[in-house]
């Protein structure tokens, strides 16, 4: 038995656990499923204030439409489109730009940025890599936080949650084409930033 | 070989591995310094987004949802007893009025040439429609903006 078959069989006595009252089922799923949702909610809402709120909600929305739920997707992936989409609307209401316009060109003809990143190339020695490593990381999440809210969600379900790009385009709703023109821009404009900001401090 | 330098397109998917890379591709990156360079950047910034710290919340997420859960399905009761109650409110005050205004109504229209009633009528079926799909129509616009899913 494959695994989409075992998370299919998981998920369906879940589900049928649940319909049947079952809220430690339910709890069961939520825990499956929280991981997600909280990179999700996130990477999508700026504030900590509102996302205990989202996140609640979701899971309310979850439980009431549960019975509707036909298991032509992963129950994760259905909680997780559910969660995205409940963020939109929250972005919506509060008026907030979903993808800006991120101008790469401003910043560095591309190939500049390379040679002049390679004086400070990380990669000429192990000592200089640890340590860039660490002001990379720090670097790395201020610019993850700069981009737009859904460029940072591709970025996360795809390098962090490791989802493949139809999981993507289910979740969020886009053409797989769409997310993966998004997320190559994502990590154009990423990569450009990140050297930009490293060249910056390191002079 | 590939002369001129590969884009960035071809260098994400060089580092990423999804699909195994062209021979060009791969002798092109041994051999070009700066598509080099751009590919361990780009492989730096993946490895550098994997070990992000996971978020998570200051709070057990499933117990505080699972401790909304009655409340939730009380609401959706209250919801529909309110339906209900609107409903008899309404076939009582309608039963009220014709039983003691049923004469004068039926006296009112009495006088008055059919072709007029009908008009009267027609126009008030339709207005009756129309206002049922606009409220109707506005009724999904709101649950799709508040309950989108």
């Amino acid at each position: 038995m494959n695994n989409q078959n075992k998370n299919n069989l998981t998920d369906q006595i879940l589900v049928e656990k649940v319909l049947r009252s079952d809220t430690n089922a339910f709890k069961v799923i939520i825990k499956n499923t929280e991981g997600l949702v909280t990179q999700i909610v996130s990477k999508m809402i700026p504030g900590g204030e509102d996302r205990k709120d989202i996140a609640q909600d979701i899971y309310l929305k979850a439980f009431q439409k549960l019975g509707s739920f036909k298991f032509e997707s992963k129950l994760s992936t259905w909680i997780g489109q559910i969660a995205y989409n409940t963020c939109i609307n929250h972005l919506a209401k509060k008026k907030l730009l979903l993808i800006e316009n991120h101008n790469d060109e401003d910043k560095s003809d591309d190939e500049t940025l390379v040679i002049m990143n390679e004086k400070n190339n990380p990669f000429n020695s192990e000592t200089e890599k640890i340590i860039f490593n660490k002001e990379l990381s720090e670097i790395l999440k201020r610019e993850i936080d700069k981009l737009s809210p859904v460029y940072r969600t591709l970025i996360t379900l795809y390098h962090n949650e490791e989802l493949n790009y139809s999981e993507i385009a289910e979740i969020t709703g886009l053409p797989e084409g769409t997310v993966k023109s998004y997320l190559f821009r994502a990590r154009k404009t990423l990569r450009n930033n990140l050297l930009f900001t490293y060249k910056k401090e390191a002079l | 070989m590939i002369d001129k330098h590969l884009n960035d397109d071809e260098i994400q998917q060089y580092v990423l591995q999804k699909a195994a890379p062209g021979v060009d591709i791969v002798k092109h990156i041994e051999s070009c310094r700066i598509c080099k360079i751009k590919a361990e950047q780009y492989s730096m910034l993946f490895e550098g987004i994997q070990q992000q710290e996971k978020p998570a919340f200051d709070f057990d997420l499933a117990d505080f949802v699972i401790k909304q859960l009655p409340q939730s399905q009380h609401k959706v009761s209250n919801d529909k007893l309110f339906f209900y109650f609107i409903i008899l409110i309404s076939a009582f005050s309608l039963s009220i009025f014709f039983y003691f205004f049923g004469n004068s109504l039926f006296n009112l229209f009495k006088g008055i040439a059919p072709i007029l009633i009908a008009t009267i009528i027609t126009a008030v079926i339709c207005l009756f429609i129309f206002l049922c799909f606009d409220m109707y129509r506005k009724y999904q616009t709101q649950m799709k903006t508040l309950n989108f899913y």
